[in-house]
């Protein structure tokens, strides 16, 4: 009996540390802008993981095509035709710790893709670093939320 | 030193003779794919999930779960309920995606023919951990479909897989 | 059903009923088990799908949220982080004069040596690692090792000659520095740069160090403005040794990329210029010079009240090709064609203390030294910045 009670105990408390850090990983779901404003990120969960799609640019079409701008910089050239405007250009972000982590960052102006950590400095604030190999080698970016007007 | 050449040949053929290894083709059973309307004009997800199974699978040829080597994903075909479906579709996207698997981009179609029930993806050339992916319990297809206008029905498609697989003999 | 005598232990009393607690404890369970499945479910937000045209018109969540430029513009040449080169250069001739007194009009002082410098290369290492990197400061520290080591062949030596040419065919030298970059985005489109540097420049070696009162410091600050993404352009002020000796010159920032995307420039005049073609995301070739050069303390000519410092300064006409290997590791290979500049020596005091003689100063050398032109290659390894 006293096993029963013990062990309802614990599993009362750990759902509720479970939803709990589910519920931080979350509020990375959303509309964000990163600080050059040239294009606007749609952060989604699918299967535990966060990833985000480019939902708008600012300069949507390619100026010598006139055509919709697509992933003309990746290596693989069999992905070339694929569009800029819904690219997951964040994939894979895990909530952990109080961070996103295990995340990459694809740049669709060079084709590289870099290792990624997110943090949140607020509820409207991301701190974005990408980097290459150790995350001394690289920069960070801050994101802010937006919203649909 | 030619006592080592010869030794260290020796030991190099017994290694590759022991390890040799054949290909064989697996294919998936229809995966629904499906985008949940109302749909906007715009890219929209279409996600579905399978089970890939590849022990079994493996079993059945006869061969232990642990031979996969390698694999390649070799061809992705979506059949569409009917052919308006494709004519209101302008690029298609697939990823492949798992818990403890990277999501990766493995085909894509862009432009789709209009008037087509079958399509044909262009299979991404440089492919990673596809074998990794074929060992998880659950493999999620998304999508990325570019609808041309909106629409409130569902955007529905069946996807088969084809893979290639390296396994030890 | 009611439960007379129970304990504290076995019931709780629930909405007027004692429920026993060993349910109490199974349904406990049970809403967890259902709970934390329910929550694993895979999220489906991913499919609810959206209006793209909503994007348009967006605001800040946080009123007080800016935008920043960046420090780049599109298909800029890669940033290092950590470089790792050899330079060397063809034969060619060297001329040292006496030393003397020698007027800056004079072309050439009295013949003291002569020789062929059959070798002249060394390796470069450059480190710079960001500090705090953000959209709104960028600060990065660096390091650089340069070692030159020369060859001389053909010698010949008149009574009286300082012996330089032995002194450099022994010794070499070299640069050790220490560098930082300061880039402050003031809004969208202005910016301010600073750079500063501190450099050991001389023939010392290893056990036989240079003190560091004969640090040599430079610096640089730009106002700038990037009206778009293809095109950087700034203007201020720089205490520089590109030429050899200290010199305090206007700096002009230029980096363009024409609508193409293929070509494009990488000015700061007039340190360096170039024009860049652009193959693709991984090919790139530079065509244009840069100025190289220092104060370099020569140890074995300097005595109790003076410090000779060879003020060394190269123009370097070059092409320079980048390319990715692999990742984030760029090659790079350049040939060029090295201009003498100066390798002019000064006797400064012992303490080491600059004067400024610029453009238009009449202080003297104590020697007056010509390097022949010669064919330059380089060829380096990087980490480059995302």
């Amino acid at each position: 009996m006293k096993n029963l009670i013990l062990f309802a105990f614990f599993a009362f408390f750990s759902t509720i540390s479970a939803l709990s850090a589910q519920d931080a990983g979350d509020k990375l779901i959303g509309l964000w802008e990163p600080s050059n404003g040239k294009v606007r990120i749609k952060i989604e969960k699918i299967a535990n993981k966060y990833y985000g799609k480019i939902v708008w640019l600012r300069e949507p079409n390619d100026p010598q095509t006139g055509q919709p701008k697509l992933d003309k910089n990746n290596p693989d050239q069999s992905m070339r035709s694929v569009p800029l405007k819904g690219y997951r250009m964040l994939k894979d972000f895990v909530y952990a710790d109080g961070e996103w982590n295990n995340g990459t960052i694809y740049d669709p102006e060079s084709g590289s893709t870099y290792s990624g950590v997110i943090k949140a400095k607020d509820d409207n604030t991301l701190d974005l670093r990408g980097y290459v190999g150790v995350k001394a080698l690289g920069r960070t970016d801050v994101w802010k939320r937006i919203q649909v007007k | 030193m030619k006592v080592l050449l010869f030794f260290w040949g020796f030991l190099l053929c017994f290694f590759f003779a022991c390890t040799e290894s054949q290909t064989i083709t697996f294919k998936t059973a229809p995966i629904a794919l499906v985008a949940s309307g109302p749909l906007f004009e715009g890219t929209n997800t279409a996600q579905g999930e399978f089970s890939p199974n590849i022990a079994d699978y493996l079993k059945q040829q006869g061969l232990a779960p642990s031979s996969l080597q390698n694999a390649t994903l070799q061809k992705v075909t979506l059949t569409l309920p009917d052919s308006l479906q494709s004519d209101l579709v302008s690029e298609i996207t697939l990823q492949l995606a798992a818990d403890q698997v990277d999501m990766q981009k493995v085909a894509v179609l862009n432009p789709v023919p209009a008037g087509q029930t079958q399509l044909t993806l262009s299979v991404a050339q440089e492919q990673k951990k596809i074998a990794d992916l074929l060992q998880q319990n659950k493999i999620l297809l998304v999508a990325d479909v570019n609808i041309k206008k909106d629409m409130d029905a569902d955007w529905q498609a069946t996807a088969v897989l084809e893979f290639l697989l390296t396994v030890k003999k | 059903m009611k439960y007379t005598n129970c304990s504290l232990y076995n019931a709780i009393k629930l909405s007027g009923t004692l429920v026993p607690l060993r349910r109490l404890c199974l349904l406990l369970v049970f809403f967890c088990t259902i709970t934390v499945l329910q929550s694993q479910t895979p999220d489906t937000s991913a499919t609810q799908e959206e209006d793209y045209s909503q994007y348009e018109t967006v605001t800040f969540t946080d009123v007080s949220a800016r935008r920043y430029c960046s420090p780049k513009v599109f298909d800029l040449s890669p940033q290092r982080f950590i470089s790792l080169a050899w330079d060397v250069q063809a034969p060619y001739s060297s001329l040292f004069s006496l030393p003397g007194a020698y007027s800056p009009d004079l072309k050439q002082g009295n013949d003291g040596e002569s020789a062929t410098a059959a070798y002249t290369g060394g390796f470069r290492f450059g480190a710079n690692i960001p500090v705090v990197s953000r959209n709104n400061i960028l600060w990065q520290v660096g390091a650089n090792v340069w070692d030159t080591r020369y060859n001389f062949k053909d010698l010949t030596v008149q009574e009286g000659a300082a012996g330089l040419t032995r002194i450099l065919d022994e010794r070499g030298l070299r640069t050790m520095g220490l560098n930082t970059t300061v880039f402050k985005p003031l809004g969208e489109t202005t910016f301010l740069l600073f750079q500063g540097s501190a450099d050991l420049n001389g023939d010392y070696t290893l056990s036989d160090f240079q003190s560091l009162r004969y640090l040599r410091y430079s610096g640089a600050a730009v106002w700038g403005r990037r009206p778009h993404d293809r095109k950087q352009w700034g203007v201020g002020i720089s205490r520089t040794y590109r030429v050899g000796e200290m010199n305090y010159i206007p700096v002009f920032l230029f980096n363009y990329t024409a609508p193409s995307r293929r070509w494009g420039t990488e000015i700061l005049f007039p340190a360096r210029a170039h024009v860049r073609r652009t193959f693709n995301p991984r090919n790139l070739l530079l065509v244009g010079y840069e100025l190289e050069g220092q104060s370099y303390r020569i140890a074995q000519l300097s005595t109790a009240d003076q410090s000779w410092e060879i003020r060394r300064g190269e123009l370097r006409a070059r092409a320079d090709y980048q390319r990715k290997l692999s990742g984030f590791v760029w090659l790079s290979a350049q040939v060029g064609w090295r201009y003498d500049w100066s390798y002019n020596v000064d006797a400064l005091g012992n303490d080491g203390r600059e004067f400024f003689r610029g453009f238009t100063g009449k202080q003297s050398y104590t020697m007056l030294n010509q390097m022949g032109s010669a064919l330059y290659f380089n060829i380096g390894v990087h980490l480059v910045s995302p």
